[in-house]
């Protein structure tokens, strides 16, 4: 069975409930003492009572007495008469009084001496009088010489004497009681009205302090909870406050749970994404390593390179001077001879000698300026496209008139690049457009912009350049970007080096390129750049001249 | 008219190389002074002590060729001293280099040479600086020299 809660509403019943108490004690004390007043009130009316009969007995007792005496002496039937009347009020009197004795006892017993005592006096009365009527005054006379009926009263009113004086000690006696016991009741009624207050006193302190500190605990709680921090054990008690408290502590460990598991998901992403950046920068470092490697490989290829190339053309130059020589100074057989082997066996191998290594270079030109597009150093800005775009295709101007294309420039955004790297990206765009033209057909050559999502940025700026050439065949569509890769090397010069370049450029750029085309129709490269600082991934910096190859400055 | 005489002083390690560079300056007919040395150390050796080892007088007219990979004091170190000497700071400097990359070349501007050539080199374009250079320092340098 579930154990009987002590509530707020208990406990609040319980301190009002102690006075409440204390004041029903309080009327009660009150109201017997307003009893014990009117008791003993009774008691002293009643003793006045029997007082005032007792008095009344004895006087009528007395004048009874003088009136035998005058019959006696005088005889006169009158006072005969008047003694009957005064026995007469006596007899009446005794009736009276054991009703009012019915309290005492031992008061009722002296009075029942009193009455025998009363009741001899009267047959004594009665003996005389009717003695006077049987032998005359004088015979009487000489009969109450002995003082028989004198001794009678006095015994009588000694006997009267002592039961008023035990009656009137008596009305003394509850006079004090009654003094005392209202006395004890003022004590008890001061006494009990302190110990009323102390009593109130306590209950209000305990109340509070029960209630009081325990409420201050479970606010200090709730702000524990806000700020995170352990509870203290549930406030004692069985009451609301203890049931809000152990609420609160199930709360506090459900957030102090979550936030537990909060701190273990922060700690793996945060371990997630340190791997991630980890990774990144391995990449990035292998990234630069390659490039390095790559750019550091063409870098000394060029210098046997140079030798190759120096040497060829010293070879053929020697080759001429030979064949002068020979033409002026030789025979005719010899001259002969000696022609043929410089056609043959040098002319030839020089051609392709020079041929190679004009190639070889053509390579490592490629290599250097794509492993320098991964390491140059941007300063982007927002850069109008329109005119970029015009200067690309004027510096183009001559194949495009070679090949009669048609070249249409429709209207351009604004992006955020750096304009050497735009115009870099747009050269390589067009002129691929123009060099992969179809011979079959006129061609065109359209440049533009287009407003579509971009999968991982955010409101991209798009262009494209779109021609009707030779187009790709789907199976060599994902192989455009990479490096060396010539779907038409018969078709036109090239190291296979300008989409990948492209490709390069724009990621750097944060943005995105990707071609659709369909075989003999013709392709479309779209490039997608950021539209403002914001969403590029560059930081902006003050720009720095572009350097040339050959310089001359005045020394 | 013919050229003035230029000593043209070569640092380049590599044989082929300078045997090529020597071969189209006679061609040319620059063939007055050709010195070759193999690195930096050689060439400042040689500038340092100018006649008394190789025969160089301070007012004839040098012109410096100058490889930057070279063992020992390579050509930008080289050039920075050439530059900040102020006995050699007036004598002109080609850089002749495989090195294309900008900053390399900013660098070598910024220490103060005159030309910056890349090799494969085009020779025609490469006569022509050293002609001009050599002209140009015959008429600026010529009468102070006499004042001297």
């Amino acid at each position: 069975m579930k154990p009987r809660r002590v509530t707020i509403l208990r406990k609040g019943l319980l301190v009002l409930a102690l006075p409440l108490l204390y004041q029903a004690l309080f009327i009660g004390l009150l109201l017997k003492r307003q009893h014990d007043h009117n008791a003993a009130q009774r008691r002293a009316v009643h003793t006045k009572d029997v007082l005032l009969h007792t008095d009344a007995i004895l006087q009528h007792l007395l004048t009874s007495q003088s009136n035998l005496r005058a019959y006696l002496l005088t005889g006169q039937e009158i006072f005969a008469e008047e003694m009957a009347r005064e026995e007469a009020f006596v007899a009446t009197d005794l009736v009276t009084m054991p009703a009012l004795l019915r309290d005492n006892p031992r008061q009722q017993a002296r009075f029942s001496e009193i009455v025998s005592l009363i009741q001899a006096r009267l047959e004594y009365e009665r003996v005389m009088t009717a003695r006077m009527r049987e032998v005359g005054q004088q015979r009487v006379l000489e009969e109450t010489k002995d003082m028989k009926g004198n001794i009678l009263m006095d015994r009588l009113a000694a006997k009267i004497e002592a039961f008023r004086n035990i009656e009137e000690k008596l009305d003394r006696e509850r006079l004090d009681e009654l003094a005392r016991s209202s006395n004890l009741q003022n004590w008890l009624l001061v006494l009990g009205l302190l110990f009323n207050f102390a009593v109130g006193a306590l209950a209000a302190v305990v109340f509070s302090r029960e209630i009081g500190e325990r409420l201050r605990t479970v606010a200090g709680n709730t702000h524990r909870i806000t700020r995170g921090e352990e509870l203290p054990p549930v406030v004692a008690g069985s009451d609301e406050i203890a049931e809000l408290d152990g609420k609160l502590h199930v709360m506090a460990d459900d957030i102090a749970a979550s936030r537990r598991r909060e701190r273990v998901y922060q700690k793996t992403l945060e371990g997630r994404a340190a791997d991630l950046a980890r990774a990144n920068l391995d990449l990035d470092h292998k990234n630069q390593e390659i490039e390095m490697f790559v750019y550091s490989v063409s870098h000394d290829l060029r210098s046997p390179l140079v030798n190759l190339q120096g040497f060829s053309q010293e070879l053929r130059l020697a080759r001429n001077e030979l064949g002068r020589v020979f033409a002026e100074d030789f025979t005719a057989l010899s001259r002969e001879r000696a022609k043929e082997i410089i056609e043959r066996d040098v002319s030839e191998p020089i051609h392709y000698i020079q041929a190679a290594v004009t190639r070889l270079s053509c390579i490592i030109d490629a290599l250097l300026r794509l492993s320098r597009a991964g390491r140059v150093e941007y300063h982007p800005r927002l850069v109008e496209l329109a005119p970029v775009v015009a200067r690309v295709v004027a510096s183009m101007r001559g194949s495009i008139v070679k090949c009669a294309a048609e070249v249409t420039i429709h209207s351009l955004p604004a992006v955020w690049a750096d304009p050497a790297a735009t115009e870099q990206i747009f050269a390589n765009l067009v002129g691929n457009a123009v060099n992969y033209l179809d011979p079959k057909r006129p061609g065109v050559i359209e440049i533009g912009s287009v407003d579509r999502p971009v999968e991982g940025m955010t409101s991209p700026r798009i262009c494209f350049v779109r021609d009707n050439g030779l187009g790709i065949a789907p199976a060599y569509l994902p192989k455009v970007f990479a490096i060396f890769q010539r779907l038409h090397g018969d078709i036109a010069v090239g190291e296979g080096v300008g989409l990948a370049l492209v490709r390069r450029v724009v990621e750097r750029h944060g943005g995105r390129v990707w071609v659709e085309s369909e075989e003999g129709k013709g392709s479309t490269f779209f490039v997608a750049l950021p539209r403002s600082r914001e969403t590029s991934p560059l930081p902006g910096v003050a720009p720095r001249k572009e350097s040339i190859t050959v310089r001359t400055r005045a020394a | 008219m013919t050229s003035p005489p230029i000593t043209i002083l070569l640092a380049e390690d590599d044989d082929g190389h300078a045997s090529l560079v020597q071969r189209n300056l006679e061609r040319a007919g620059l063939v007055n002074g050709f010195l070759r040395v193999r690195d930096g150390q050689e060439l400042l050796d040689c500038l340092g002590t100018h006649g008394s080892s190789h025969g160089l007088a301070l007012h004839e007219a040098i012109v410096v060729l100058l490889d930057i990979n070279m063992p020992r004091i390579d050509g930008i170190e080289a050039l920075r001293q050439i530059k900040s000497n102020p006995d050699t700071r007036r004598i002109p400097v080609i850089m002749l280099t495989t090195t294309d990359d900008p900053r390399e070349i900013d660098r070598c501007y910024e220490l103060g040479c005159n030309v910056y050539i890349t090799k494969p080199v085009e020779y025609g374009g490469f006569i022509d600086a050293i002609r001009r250079l050599g002209l140009f320092l015959q008429i600026v340098q010529r009468p102070r020299n006499g004042r001297a």
